[in-house]
């Protein structure tokens, strides 16, 4: 005995075949039995909903879809415009200097005792910043206060004494967020590359 | 609107650098795309207008993600191919030659992006503490968990079929396409999509017998 086919189920499963058409079906309880257990399964595979995300879910991925969007199209530079006019290499100095300046400002800084007690550096005071050490200095007191005041001196304490002008490079790459520095960074390391690099 | 930062590097009296940061916050749906057709829509996305293709993901976010989840069987994998989804929908939408509709077309891709995921790794199932939508039927907590229970076993089951199996299983149980359409999404003969749709049920069944507690 030929049994039906796995099309002839389907067919019989979506209901495009009906069942009195199937001569076979009346006389095989093998094939009777096979499409009730394909169709009890595919009624359970059926009831099962996906479980509902959280619903910041949506909002998420739209605005996830639309930074990747943003960044195929723009790949370089997807939020940056670059308006380059400079006539001397040695600038890139100063861009660089003051991105140091930046980090230095942001990079904790030590302590520092008028008259500390710890083992005077040989030919002046080091400080390291990967592992930062107290800094001695010279006995002298004024550089001590100096010291003293500065060590409370945050960033915008900074921009206060005017240190930092408004449009000046080491306030505005300090207002960068980290991923714009490392761009900036990117984008003068790109244009003093010599040519053909 | 965008918050433009400049940043100005003075070396030189003569001279300097000018750079410009342009901070891009999402753009503010276009009330006006709301009114558009599905095919003006794909037209003003392709011009580059701003939210044309943001209302396209909104609109088709739902069906796609609920179709990686199907095919995946957790939250983290679906999210990371829903985006890859859409992500490959802007790059072919030039290609998309309005022959189906748009829905029908992501869901091919989804398929398809789905379909090369397997390929690298096995989906590894949802976590136990995922709950089903709630049921505002008068259900008991026992009748819920169980009905919790079971609906883990069967995406589990789901998710252990193979690729192709579980592809035209999705797409026909879920999505509701015709054997013709799976067919063309699994690049195969309608015989053999219906194929896979018969081995998919025959392992499910298998599965959920060895699922069961």
């Amino acid at each position: 005995m030929t049994h039906l086919s796995p099309d002839t189920f389907v067919d019989l499963l979506d209901g495009t075949l009906a069942e009195e058409t199937v001569p076979h079906l009346a006389t095989c309880a093998s094939c009777r039995q096979q499409l009730a257990e394909l169709r009890g399964t595919w009624q359970a595979a059926a009831a099962v909903d996906v479980p509902e995300p959280s619903p910041l879910f949506w909002d998420h991925l739209s605005a996830r879809v639309h930074d990747a969007v943003a960044a195929d199209v723009q790949p370089r530079a997807p939020w940056w415009r670059i308006d380059w006019s400079w006539t001397s290499v040695g600038l890139a100095g100063a861009a660089v200097a003051a991105l140091a300046l930046v980090a230095f400002l942001q990079v904790p800084r030590p302590v520092v005792r008028p008259g500390g007690t710890s083992e005077p550096a040989a030919g002046g005071a080091v400080a390291s910043l990967a592992a930062p050490e107290p800094v001695v200095l010279p006995d002298d007191e004024s550089i001590g206060l100096m010291a003293d005041l500065a060590s409370d001196l945050d960033w915008d304490g900074v921009a206060e004494l005017g240190l930092a002008p408004v449009g000046g490079a080491e306030r505005a790459a300090s207002e960068m967020t980290a991923d714009e520095r490392v761009e900036l960074q990117r984008l003068l390391h790109d244009a003093l590359a010599p040519a053909g690099t | 609107m965008a918050t433009p930062l400049t940043v100005t590097l003075n070396g030189r009296a003569d001279a300097g650098w000018n750079v410009t940061v342009v901070r891009h916050e999402p753009e503010v749906p276009d009330p006006a795309l709301q009114a558009l057709t599905e095919p003006d829509l794909i037209a003003a996305a392709l011009d580059g207008r701003p939210g044309a293709f943001d209302l396209v993901v909104e609109r088709h976010r739902r069906p796609v993600y609920q179709i990686c989840y199907r095919f995946m069987g957790n939250h983290e994998d679906a999210s990371d191919l829903s985006q890859d989804v859409f992500l490959r929908a802007y790059r072919g939408l030039k290609a998309f030659k309005g022959n189906a509709a748009l829905g029908t077309w992501l869901h091919r891709i989804a398929v398809n992006t789905c379909l090369n995921r397997v390929a690298l790794k096995t989906p590894k199932g949802e976590p136990l503490g995922e709950t089903e939508p709630a049921d505002t039927t008068s259900e008991t907590p026992t009748e819920r968990m169980l009905r919790d229970e079971r609906a883990v076993r069967v995406r589990a089951a789901v998710a252990k079929l193979p690729a192709k199996q579980r592809a035209a299983l999705i797409l026909r149980t879920y999505q509701e396409q015709s054997h013709q359409e799976i067919a063309d999404a699994l690049g195969t003969s309608v015989g053999a999509a219906k194929a896979n749709v018969f081995h998919a049920l025959q392992n499910l069944k298998k599965l959920l017998g060895e699922l069961s507690p």
